[in-house]
């Protein structure tokens, strides 16, 4: 029993430690200029009044605008989306934000990478470990989908700091920390245009694709993704939550590096419809040519501050039409328009 | 899973509670049979076969090998004055070629085995070399997945039976004993290559929970971590980056990296040690130690006796002096009067031995002719120092150099130090081809730079901070060793500091180590 005493007295002090150390290095070395501090923040803000969550990789976190989505609709959104974010990741964030507020809907900006992607890397996997707010669902992201070598990556990376001996580093993370600002939680960027939404400021300068002749395909789901995406359905089936699996615009050169996209749409578009859910690819958008054209992107496959502004007029407008019941085929054909000058 | 990965640690917990419990103290030994059968098929269920067939044969061989000695014993016993000498001697010599027959199954079978799934391909490479020279029919390389600890289990395994051989000790009669002997989890990947004398023991025996063991064992654990996280992985990635791009570095830059190489390679293995031993100090077992600061080695021979000191001292025992003794050596001995000078004719013997070994040495590392080679280049500056340490003595006295000159004993750490560097140009490269090509860059190519690509090629600064800082309290901790057991020394120093130390160690390797897909990855010496 005094061995038992020992060991819990020294474990216990042991953690304590360990919190306080990764506490003190966050607050150090955690970049104040960086979205996602003032994302989480903000999250942990908005929870009890979440009504629709925005999921997804880096694609959706810059295409879909709350504010553009809820002044529209009426609604209060956020947009939960973190690079790469892999299907597992995106179903344990709709799972502890449905916990937490009275989630009607949620828009999915599916990606074919992260659906393809057998492995996720674990900066990703963090991504999504560090926007999960309930210790629950934390344990059961960790015990899931990740290595034990994972967890302790995941559970510590506030420590994985490259650059410990920057000074510099440490000394405008302090000063803008102590601030007022941050304090009242402005992002010191013009990028963060709030709840999760990032615009970008750059011009895509690559090359503009007229018609696309490679149909040469390999792309496949990974199985693991396939059936976290299916969990996903069926979970928000069983909870009465909307869902809609939407394929967010990409540039020309982006389509052309997919090989088919078609691939990717029909397998999308056969699981939504075997699962009852709304599918919306906006790569197949009428005049996706004409109104997405380079100066709407930041690079070859992220909507820039503009052009995510514009598309979620237009996912709103979409949306407020489907919501009413109105035909909203007059939006999409049925094949990409970079494809039709190509058969 | 690794010894360092976080599901060992969770499933040594595991382990050690069962170990505990008070109503199976009497079967500890068996709980620690299951926990190591459980890790071995962790590992591979098509390893299974061949660690079962040396545990089988070790058993067999060392019963039978036992029963002979007894046999002798009583029958010498009972006919105590009652016999001839040349009858005893005779029934002395019949005893010794059975056993030697056992003996010689044993090691056939474990040495075959060993050969077959570790050289087969090795020989297949070689044959097909020299005979598509001549025609056209190739040997197919076989698919076979070398079994996890296979060296070192079958050392240790022919080590206990050459010792019950010996009549050092006593064979075992229990078969599942036997069977944890062999497989025993924390050392069953790198070793240390135990001897049942002082293994067996404390592995049969019962063990109570002792806070001493465990703390001593978890202190163990950690600073093995932070060699492994903080040294040992940090210095992989550039390290790999010299010797892959060889032919884009000077030959500076190349020594520089057999110098890294040597110190990656010494932290990632004494890491493993002191995390095998860690845990197996907290269930009580006491592993033997396999390194004794070889970095502070003022001779190359001194260095073999401090760096993996299980190998080379098994290596000693049971090749070295048997060699030594065995009748080509007496042949050669006798050859070596005749045409020598008598100082190196008496060390003829000796220096065959010496040979061998380090071939065998060489050999055993890697089925490869960079490790052969290696070993070879060992053997023979350990002979050329043996046949010139008169010459060197004459040197020493006519330079007036005292051995307890500070400054000598450092230059001659030095030399050491640079010289096993050196020769790690052969298991650093990816080829034999390439450790020669890299051995001439060093030496026709070697022009002394400043530039820190130079020094350290593709390291980010900031990464090489975290070296330095590593490197810097490995080596505080080690000149400590020299002079006291660290150990000793923590014990005396009060509780806050101790923590203190611990805290610092606990945060480096959170901070400053590669972990995450880092720490999962394999110990290098895994691989022999």
């Amino acid at each position: 029993m005094r061995n038992i005493k020992k060991i819990a007295v020294r474990l216990i002090l042991i953690l304590l430690v360990l919190f306080l150390f990764e506490t003190v290095v966050e607050f150090l070395y955690r970049p104040y200029n960086r979205y996602s501090l003032y994302a989480i923040r903000e999250l942990k803000e908005c929870q009890g009044k979440i009504d629709t969550l925005f999921l997804g990789t880096s694609t959706a976190y810059r295409g879909f605008s709350p504010d553009v989505f809820d002044e529209c609709l009426e609604t209060f959104s956020f947009n939960a989306a973190t690079a790469s974010q892999p299907v597992d990741g995106t179903l344990a964030l709709l799972k502890d934000q449905a916990e937490r507020n009275p989630i009607e809907r949620v828009v999915i900006g599916v990606s074919q990478r992260s659906l393809a992607k057998e492995e996720a890397y674990v900066e990703r996997k963090e991504e999504v470990y560090d926007r999960l707010l309930s210790l629950k669902e934390k344990i059961s992201y960790l015990a899931g989908g990740c290595t034990s070598e994972e967890w302790l990556d995941m559970i510590f990376y506030s420590t994985r700091v490259d650059k410990y001996l920057d000074a510099g580093q440490i000394k405008g993370n302090v000063a803008y920390k102590l601030s007022d600002a941050y304090k009242e939680n402005k992002a010191p960027m013009n990028t963060y245009r709030g709840r999760g939404f990032l615009a970008g400021e750059e011009v895509y300068l690559g090359k503009s694709y007229e018609a696309i002749t490679k149909r040469k395909s390999t792309w496949q789901a990974d199985h693991a993704n396939e059936k976290a995406l299916i969990e996903i359905m069926e979970y928000c089936r069983e909870r009465e939550i909307e869902l809609i699996l939407v394929f967010i615009p990409v540039t020309g050169a982006q389509i052309d590096s997919y090989k088919d996209i078609s691939v990717i749409h029909d397998y999308i578009q056969e699981l939504a419809d075997k699962y009852e859910t709304v599918f919306w690819d906006f790569n197949y958008y009428v005049r996706l040519k004409e109104e997405f054209s380079n100066d709407m992107f930041n690079d070859k496959k992220h909507l820039n501050g503009a052009g995510g502004m514009y598309f979620s007029q237009l996912f709103a407008e979409v949306y407020k039409k489907y919501h009413n019941g109105e035909a909203i085929d007059e939006y999409f054909l049925d094949i990409c328009p970079y494809y039709e000058n190509s058969y | 899973m690794t010894i360092n990965s976080m599901s060992f640690l969770v499933f040594f917990l595991g382990i050690a509670i069962v170990y505990y419990l008070p109503f199976l103290k009497k079967y500890q030994w068996a709980v620690l049979l299951v926990a190591s059968y459980l890790f071995y098929f962790f590992a591979g269920t098509d390893n299974f076969i061949y660690i079962l067939v040396t545990t089988m044969t070790t058993h067999f061989s060392a019963r039978m090998i036992g029963r002979k000695n007894k046999q002798q014993e009583e029958w010498l016993r009972e006919g105590k004055g009652r016999r001839t000498k040349e009858e005893t001697a005779g029934y002395k010599a019949r005893i010794k070629s059975e056993k030697n027959r056992i003996v010689f199954f044993d090691i056939a079978v474990n040495i075959g085995l060993l050969i077959f799934v570790k050289y087969s391909n090795f020989f297949i490479f070689n044959i097909n070399r020299i005979v598509t020279l001549e025609s056209n029919i190739e040997l197919k390389a076989l698919n076979i997945l070398i079994p996890l600890g296979i060296s070192y289990y079958t050392l240790q395994s022919i080590g206990y039976v050459l010792d019950v051989w010996k009549g050092k000790t006593q064979a075992e009669e229990n078969l599942l004993k036997t069977a944890l002997f062999v497989s025993y989890f924390p050392q069953i990947t790198q070793g240390p290559i135990g001897r049942f004398a002082k293994l067996a023991p404390q592995l049969f025996g019962v063990h109570r929970f002792s806070w001493q063991n465990l703390s001593f064992g978890c202190q163990r654990i950690l600073w093995g971590f932070f060699k492994k996280a903080v040294i040992a992985d940090r210095m992989n990635s550039f390290v790999d980056e010299i010797f892959l791009h060889y032919e884009q570095h000077s030959g500076f830059t190349l020594f520089l990296g057999c110098i890294y190489f040597s110190i990656q390679a010494y932290a990632d293995f004494s890491a493993y040690m002191d995390i095998a031993s860690g845990y197996s100090q907290i269930l009580g077992i006491g592993l033997e130690e396999n390194f004794k600061r070889p970095f502070f080695s003022q001779s190359l021979a001194e260095y073999w006796r401090r760096w993996h000191i299980t190998l080379s001292s098994w290596f000693r025992d049971y090749l070295f002096y048997p060699l030594s003794l065995s009748a080509p050596a007496v042949k050669l001995s006798r050859i070596g009067r005749k045409y020598l000078p008598a100082r190196i004719a008496k060390l003829v013997p000796s220096v065959y031995a010496m040979f061998l070994v380090w071939f065998a040495t060489g050999f055993w590392h890697d089925a490869s002719w960079r490790y052969i080679l290696w070993g070879i280049a060992n053997g023979v500056i350990m002979i050329s120092s043996m046949c010139l340490s008169e010459q060197f003595q004459i040197w020493k006295e006519k330079l007036h150099i005292r051995e307890e000159n500070k400054f000598w004993q450092f230059f001659r750490r030095l030399r050491t130090f640079l010289l096993i560097s050196l020769l790690k140009v052969f298991p650093a490269a990816s080829s034999t081809g390439n450790s020669l090509r890299i051995l001439k860059k060093i030496v026709t190519d070697f022009r002394i730079e400043l530039s820190y690509q130079a020094w350290f090629p593709g390291l980010i600064k900031n990464y090489l901070a975290y070296i330095l800082f590593g490197l810097i309290l490995f080596l505080m901790v080690g000149i400590k060793q020299e002079k006291e057991p660290f150990r000793e020394y923590m014990e005396k120093k009060p509780f806050a500091f101790r923590w203190c130390l611990y805290v610092i160690i606990l945060c480096a390797i959170l901070s400053f180590g590669m972990f995450g897909t880092g720490l999962s990855g394999g110990f290098e010496y895994a691989q022999y």
